[in-house]
């Protein structure tokens, strides 16, 4: 558990603080039952009221420091808990960023969540809690048998021997409950499948009007699932009760030995109670010391589980160190893709170069590698053969800020954020009211940012107004073009705009000269601005040239336009 | 894996006592059933606890007595009385906690399964608008809570009740005088756990929200990962998780602070129940008022009051949280069911023709989907539903299943009307197979004949071997006995269609209605699946939504459907001849073919 580890090692006088502090309060918590001896023999004894006041006001003390450390104590352990977890989720948050596609289609967010939610709680819990509760069982049992073998060591032996065998009972019964504890989670999520399936399948179960078998066939998991928890109910009520008859047992010893032992004059009243006391509290910090096994290993599990996302390769290293700030072209020389080792080849053999100014539209069927080839070209994915060169320079070898900087990038689905619609804008950049009014302007958005109760400071997103998804499409492009980038990649960007404004806003965003565009759209019409135009197919280029050369040739490119102008007809009536 | 905000958000503010109330009426009946173990569980429940009392009676009877009588045969009794006792105790517990738990289970999950069964009579419209992972976690972890409620909390608290009525008794009967100086404490407890109680749920409440923005905020991230890189906000959004973070945390402080204080409460309560019995009873023990004896009785009474107080304040919170779960799933039984009246006409057999008349119809949002659509399938008739996706095919289908009513128009049956169709009668006349295939928890031949025992397998076997299934099922691990969730067996998608298949074809329904699966499959079980199709569609009525041109080719007729009207119907070449919708769609789908 290295993340644990880690945590401690950087916070050392505070690990020594609590082992100290954890001491300190057991023998402050201990020490009472030791006070109690000496009333009560005292009193029995018949003396002076002041010695009696002098004791209440020791206990007393003792009592209120008591107060304030046992209270304290889970406090602090509970801070040290979220300070663990605030830290560990900053950390790993800042390694996700970092993350690149094979990481986003080896763990789908609900997985990442549940990790980063469920098991780092769990863990949060175990780094201190979980460590320092058996720690402080230890304690309990060496200061508690400190006091008892002071008090008698014969009659310690004869009673806390029992409890010491319970305990090693304990650790051989753990395995057999844990058993029949996984049976019961198996039953849990035969049920819960059960559910989805019926749920999901809810037209199914009426068509076949099979509502009734559905029931009964549930009424049936649910007889497995109650037999199931039965069973840990029966085991549990037994370890439960097995080990009250032992700590009973101790108190019989007691009892009986300790009775003994004051008749024959070699115990008194006093150490009689005390040795009562005593007894009890040892049983407690047995069980803690073995819960620590049973929870260390369901740690170790969560601990895995974040493991795994947190050393996930990345799949770009940002290790150049070339500063490049400017654009003189950039090019894809003989780049092939794939995925994974054993994949098929997504891109093959791609030479394209982009120069300052150009407006490049990329064309093919779904599938076809166009998006691919913007996330090699942005770096977001790196070629698994060939290169990428800016201005000379293979990109691996520049910053990779440097990289991303040139790029204005337009995603096919536009990531907004649940926050305002300034902010989903600016995206953390400091920019000048002017330029922003003019980036939503470009964008067209002036109408929607009018229209919302707060204008530009309205929320968005899961809690907030309700966009469209050409209004969030602007948003996207308004966001893109703020950076004024000198490369503008719109990869499907404006899909829910329609024709006439998809067209117009294109239009509008070539009038920048010195902005290389790079355009995928599903309406290849809109490609007729473009100086030049790759077809792809099956990764590769299998034909370039201008819109209208490319429909002169009637082959591909001119199927994919016929297509989709037809695709249009059909839906205008 | 599914998270819900809107559960994370319902902020419970004003009026939860008289909910609490509520919640408790309808749970009532549950536990009515169990009623007798419960009284005799809750007897032996009270009677160990009180039982229990009695060890430190029988220590103080050694104190006072035994010892300074130096009675080693007394003792001796006195240990051979609390042996008997312990055991008792002990046995009694056992099985009184087996007892009371099982109850729990027992009446949850008789809660759930109505939960379950009220569910699948809901209209269609329900499951549109609540995703399956909020059932789920209605009929599961709400109802849950409220098993915590009754076998914890419940019994914690029946247990401390007859603890400080129990140790009343013993120690008015000991020492009253003693007892008056504890009394006095009393009071000053309630207001303080009145006290906790009202601050500390704001703070859990605002730590909730807190929680369900983190959670939104780390998924957000992850599903715009590639943005944020482009834009190089690593740097923000890692500040940004931070932030939130350290808010979370100052609430978590808040909440742990207020949990200080109780525990301090507590603790001091426990020290100075002790001083005030140590100090005055010592006094008096000194003057010989009580006896040593009973001064150990009173502090060992004293710390016993104080475990059950500690777990009381541990349950506050979960309390709360399981009666505003309860009520969710409560919610659910009082949603109504199907509307089934008119439904007065049994339909016992098919026999000549369906009619779709002028019909009319919308879902929630009130875009009209079909609009005055009319035509007639005859007995025996096998029609292909084609058009865009959204045209209202599905629409079509699903009124006829009567899992929606039409705002308009109507669909007659041999001359009756849908309306006064038994929905039974209807559906049982009806093979249903859907886009996705779905299978539930259990062996092949369960999913075949979809858990009706009554159907022999022959019968499922026959079916399957029609369908070119039956040599792949007896492959597997287990043959027709194969678990495919549990085993994690992997079917291919063509696969799972055959499957599908073959449930139908076990049905042997009148009527067929096949949603073709629009993903594609590899040549060779393509071929498959048409062919399981072919078998599948002789001899019946069937209504196919068509998406492949194969397909088509297999009905007598072809319906157009266009932005909810019918614009063309005949068959293929004559279609394909007339250049209109459907010929345009043949070219389409000859062009992606690309």
């Amino acid at each position: 558990m290295r993340s644990v580890v880690y945590f401690w090692k950087r916070h050392k006088l505070w690990l020594s603080f609590l082992i100290a502090f954890s001491f300190i309060n057991t023998i402050v918590s201990l020490i009472f039952p030791y006070i109690l001896k000496d009333v009560i023999d005292g009193i029995r004894a018949g003396f002076a009221r002041q010695d009696l006041l002098r004791y209440i006001l020791i206990i007393g003390g003792i009592g209120l420091l008591r107060a304030v450390f046992n209270s304290l104590l889970p406090f602090t352990r509970g801070r040290t808990n979220e300070i663990f977890l605030l830290d560990e989720r900053t950390n790993i948050l800042s390694k996700l960023l970092r993350k690149g596609h094979s990481f986003l289609s080896r763990f789908p967010a609900g997985d990442i969540l549940q990790r980063v939610d469920h098991d780092l709680n769990e863990l949060g819990w175990f780094s201190c809690s979980g460590i320092f509760r058996p720690i402080e069982g230890i304690f309990t049992l060496v200061i508690a048998l400190f006091f008892l073998i002071r008090i008698n060591p014969l009659l310690t032996l004869i009673s806390a021997l029992p409890i010491s065998i319970a305990s090693v009972g304990w650790l051989k019964l753990s395995p057999v409950m844990y058993k029949y504890y996984y049976a019961w989670r198996e039953s849990i999520s035969k049920a819960n499948n059960h559910l989805q399936s019926s749920f999901a399948g809810v037209k199914l179960v009426k068509s076949y009007t099979i509502e009734d078998k559905t029931d009964q066939r549930f009424l049936d998991i649910l007889k497995e699932r109650v037999a199931a928890s039965i069973r840990v109910i029966r085991i549990e009520a037994l370890v439960h009760n097995l080990f009250t008859a032992i700590e009973e047992i101790g108190v019989i010893l007691v009892l009986l030995f300790g009775g003994l032992f004051i008749i024959r004059g070699s115990l008194t009243i006093g150490e009689f109670v005390a040795f009562n006391a005593y007894i009890i509290i040892l049983l407690d910090p047995m069980l803690r010391i073995g819960n620590f096994f049973v929870s260390k290993k369901r740690a170790q599990v969560q601990n895995e589980r974040l493991e795994e996302i947190k050393n996930h390769p990345t799949d770009v290293v940002d290790d150049g160190d070339l500063k490049e700030t400017k654009h003189k072209g950039i090019a894809l020389e003989n780049v092939s893709f794939k995925y994974t080792k054993n994949g098929p080849l997504i891109l093959n053999g791609i030479n394209i170069k982009f120069e300052p100014g150009q407006k490049i539209g990329l064309a093919g069927t779904v599938g076809s590698g166009k998006t691919t080839l913007l996330q090699v070209l942005m770096r977001i994915a790196d070629p698994t053969e060939g290169r990428v060169k800016l201005n000379d320079a293979d990109v691996k070898d520049i910053q990779l800020s440097q990289v991303r900087s040139l790029f204005g990038y337009i995603p096919q689905e536009p990531s907004l954020f649940s926050e305002t619609i300034y902010n989903n804008i600016t995206f953390g950049r400091r920019v000048d009211t002017p330029l922003v009014n003019n980036a939503i302007k470009l964008a067209q958005l002036e109408g929607f940012v009018r229209g919302a109760p707060k204008g530009w400071d309205e929320l968005i997103g899961e809690r907030g107004l309700r966009i469209s998804g050409g209004e969030k499409q602007r948003v996207a492009i308004a966001r893109a073009i703020l950076g004024k980038p000198k490369i503008l990649v719109l990869d499907d960007a404006t899909s829910n705009l329609d024709a006439d404004t998809e067209k117009e806003l294109i239009g509008q965003l070539s009038q920048t000269p010195d902005t290389t565009m790079i355009i995928i759209s599903h309406r290849l019409s809109v490609l007729s601005i473009c100086d030049y135009i790759y077809v792809l197919d099956k990764g590769k280029i299998i034909e370039q040239g201008i819109h209208e050369d490319l429909l002169k040739k009637q082959e591909l490119y001119w199927k994919l336009y016929q297509h989709q102008l037809m695709e249009e007809e059909f839906m205008k009536d | 894996m599914h998270w819900h905000w809107e559960d994370r958000y319902s902020v419970e503010q004003d009026g939860t006592r008289k909910r609490n109330w509520r919640v408790l009426k309808k749970l009532l009946p549950y536990f009515r059933k169990y009623s007798k173990t419960i009284i005799i569980a809750s007897f032996l429940l009270l009677f160990s606890t009180l039982l229990t009392l009695l060890g430190p009676i029988l220590i103080r009877r050694a104190i006072d007595v035994e010892i300074p009588n130096k009675s080693m045969q007394g003792l001796i009794i006195l240990a051979v009385i609390y042996i008997i006792i312990q055991i008792v105790v002990i046995l009694v517990r056992y099985f009184q906690q087996i007892e009371i738990m099982s109850v729990g289970e027992r009446a949850i999950a008789d809660l759930k399964a109505d939960i379950f069964r009220h569910l699948l009579r809901l209209p269609v419209s329900y499951f549109d608008k609540n995703p399956v992972g909020k059932l789920i976690s209605r009929v599961e972890s709400d109802t849950e809570a409220l098993k915590f409620l009754f076998s914890s909390t419940a019994v914690v608290l029946v247990q401390n009740l007859a603890l400080l009525v129990g140790m009343s008794v013993v120690m008015i009967v000991v020492s009253w005088r003693l007892y008056v100086l504890i009394l006095v404490m009393m009071p000053i407890f309630s207001y303080c756990f009145w006290w906790f109680e009202r601050h500390v749920r704001p703070v859990y409440i605002n730590l909730r929200k807190k929680i369900a923005e983190i959670n939104g905020f780390i998924v957000e991230t992850v599903k715009s990962l590639h943005v944020v890189q482009m834009f190089q906000q690593e740097d923000r959004f890692v500040s940004k998780i931070n932030r939130l973070g350290k808010d979370k945390y100052d609430y978590e402080l808040k909440a742990l602070s207020f949990w200080y204080r109780i525990w301090f409460f507590v603790e001091l309560g426990e020290i100075m129940g002790v001083i005030l019995v140590l100090g005055i009873g010592g006094l008096w023990a000194l003057r010989g008022l009580i006896t040593i004896g009973t001064l150990y009785l009173f502090i060992s009474y004293i710390t016993r009051l104080f475990v059950p107080l500690r777990s009381l304040s541990d349950q506050i919170n979960v309390i709360e949280r399981a009666f505003a779960a309860a009520e969710r799933a409560f919610q659910i039984l009082s949603t109504e069911e199907e509307f089934r009246k008119d439904e007065k006409h049994v339909l016992s057999e098919f026999e000549n023709v369906i009619e779709f008349r002028n019909l009319s119809f919308f879902y929630e949002d009130k875009n009209w989907v079909l609009k005055n659509l009319n035509f007639q399938i005859e007995k025996g008739e096998r029609i292909a539903l084609v058009g865009e996706t959204g045209g209202g095919k599905t629409s079509i289908i699903s009124l006829l299943l009567k899992y929606y009513s039409p705002q308009d128009g109507d669909i007659i049956i041999d001359g009756t009307s849908l309306t006064h169709i038994e929905r039974h009668s209807l559906r049982s006349r009806i093979g249903f197979v859907p886009q996705d295939v779905i299978l539930f928890p259990g062996s092949i031949t369960d999913n075949l004949r979809l858990f009706n025992a009554t159907i022999p397998d022959e019968r499922i076997h026959d079916a399957a071997k029609r369908a070119q299934i039956h040599q792949r099922i007896l492959n597997l691990p287990d043959g027709y006995d194969t678990n495919i969730i549990e085993q994690g067996i992997n079917l291919s998608f063509g696969e799972r269609q055959l499957i599908s298949y073959t449930r139908a074809l076990v049905f042997d329904p009148e009527i067929l209605i096949l949603d073709e699966a629009t993903s594609s499959v590899d040549p060779q079980s393509e071929r498959l699946v048409q062919q399981g199709m072919k078998e599948l569609l002789k001899g019946r009525t069937a209504i196919i939504i068509a998406h492949r041109l194969t397909t088509t080719r297999l009905a007598d007729r072809i319906l157009v459907v266009h932005k909810g009207k019918l614009v063309e119907e005949g068959k293929h070449n004559d279609l394909i001849q007339h250049k209109g919708h459907y010929y345009k769609m043949y070219r389409l789908q000859y062009l992606s073919g690309v």
